[in-house]
């Protein structure tokens, strides 16, 4: 292995909601196939940015999309059943910090 | 390494039915998945569940855990039998492969050296839904590579850097796959959020012919912080107050992360309420609060003394705390 102290130290890109991603960017970057993504916009789980032609995501649905499809391929959970664990998790979130 | 007692760690009998492990599996993955499961240990219980499942499951591979004999115990030292890689080859089973999402470390790697011992090492397991290198000829893209780093709440104040090293498959000479390890220094930016993605264009495998390197993706972990509690960009810290610096009011003091605080509390706090330290939580354009939760906690009666300061509260006192009680009770 290299000496670490030779490597100079490299600045990436915070993909939050002011980065908007090209759909084929965002399904590589959540690891999901172009069926998967399209069922998560029809369940309601994320949507699309308004945008004139192509379809652009926020890159602060990353996490979510990275969620439902954790749920999705180890525990088996349909599309109905994300949306509502999703939706009951943030609800435990909100909770546990207004206690 | 150290032997895994996959039995017990699925909570099973050795004689468990196909369909007793299922449901046991099941059962665990629900409790422990890291998406649901709010203990610490959480995502090291779920791989561990995972591994075990992995070979109880399948016939070939229970067979031959079951054959290495159940004189070994959880935890302790194992070395595979000399002339184990042969007697398995022959009994079948081919390659290992989890068939779950897995929540890979920085190396990479989903099963443990005491799986990979005996079963092999799962190959490499890239993107699904990439073409792999071998299907195709021409120009592909290098392998993206997704890592997560955990950090402290301080280092969302300050930024940091990290050293990471990492496994990947690249091109070699001959036209076919290496394992590679690249290490490689990143600066974790002030700012971030639990959950957010970094993106450090190209720094993934190497492209192939003349495809672009791929990229690499770093998943923000905080690590759990004995004072503070993360919402988002807002920050919690409890606040414990004596029953009467809460009555008179005072000035304490609060650490935060970039410094201690004085904060002025005002008289009949209660407990249960949120001072706001606006801006004091993590630093962006519009940086996140920082509560300061009320806690008001008795000190316990330990002398004569104690229980006389108490009950002289409780003589100058006519206080009615469950008054509610009678005013909205019908009986």
């Amino acid at each position: 292995m290299s000496n670490n102290n030779n490597l100079t130290c490299l600045r990436g890109d915070i993909l939050d909601h002011a980065v908007f991603l090209e759909q084929s960017d965002f399904q590589r970057i959540c690891q999901i196939s172009e069926k998967f993504l399209l069922e998560l916009i029809e369940e309601g789980v994320i949507e699309p940015e308004p945008n004139q032609d192509s379809n652009y995501f926020s890159g602060v649905h990353i996490q979510r999309v990275r969620k439902a499809y954790r749920l999705n391929c180890d525990l088996g959970v349909n599309l109905p059943g994300i949306a509502l664990i999703l939706e009951l998790l943030e609800k435990i979130d909100h909770l546990e910090k207004h206690y | 390494m150290q032997y895994k007692d996959y039995y017990e760690i699925m909570g099973l009998e050795k004689t468990a039915t196909d369909e007793e492990i299922k449901r046991a599996y099941r059962k665990l993955a629900r409790k422990y998945h890291p998406d649901v499961s709010k203990s610490e240990d959480a995502e090291e219980r779920f791989k561990e569940v995972g591994e075990a499942y992995e070979v109880l499951k399948d016939k070939e591979k229970r067979a031959a855990y079951d054959q290495l004999g159940s004189q070994w115990q959880a935890g302790e030292s194992f070395t595979p039998p000399p002339d184990w890689e042969q007697y398995y080859q022959q009994h079948g089973a081919g390659q290992a492969g989890g068939s779950y999402s897995g929540f890979e470390n920085v190396s990479g790697e989903d099963f443990s050296d005491f799986f990979s011992s005996i079963f092999g090492q799962g190959g490499f397991r890239g993107n699904p839904h990439q073409k792999s290198y071998q299907q195709s000829t021409g120009n592909v893209r290098g392998e993206d590579v997704h890592a997560k780093v955990e950090i402290d709440v301080e280092d969302a104040y300050r930024g940091s850097e990290r050293t990471l090293t990492f496994s990947l498959a690249e091109p070699s000479a001959e036209g076919g796959l290496v394992k590679k390890q690249k290490t490689l220094n990143v600066k974790i930016p002030k700012g971030v959020k639990e959950g957010q993605h970094i993106r450090l264009a190209k720094q993934g495998g190497t492209g192939f012919g003349n495809g672009v390197n791929g990229d690499l993706f770093l998943e923000i972990v905080f690590k759990p912080h004995k004072i503070y509690q993360l919402a988002g960009k807002d920050l919690v810290v409890k606040l414990p107050l004596a029953p009467w610096e809460a009555a008179l009011g005072c000035k304490v003091e609060v650490p935060t992360p970039s410094g201690s605080l004085a904060l002025t509390i005002p008289a009949n706090s209660k407990s249960g309420q949120k001072l706001r330290l606006k801006g004091k939580g993590i630093p962006a354009k519009i940086p996140g609060d920082l509560f300061a939760l009320i806690d008001i906690v008795n000190p316990p009666v330990e002398s004569e003394n104690d229980r006389k300061a108490y009950q002289k509260l409780a003589d100058s006192f006519n206080f009615q705390p469950r008054a509610y009680f009678r005013e909205n009770a019908h009986v």
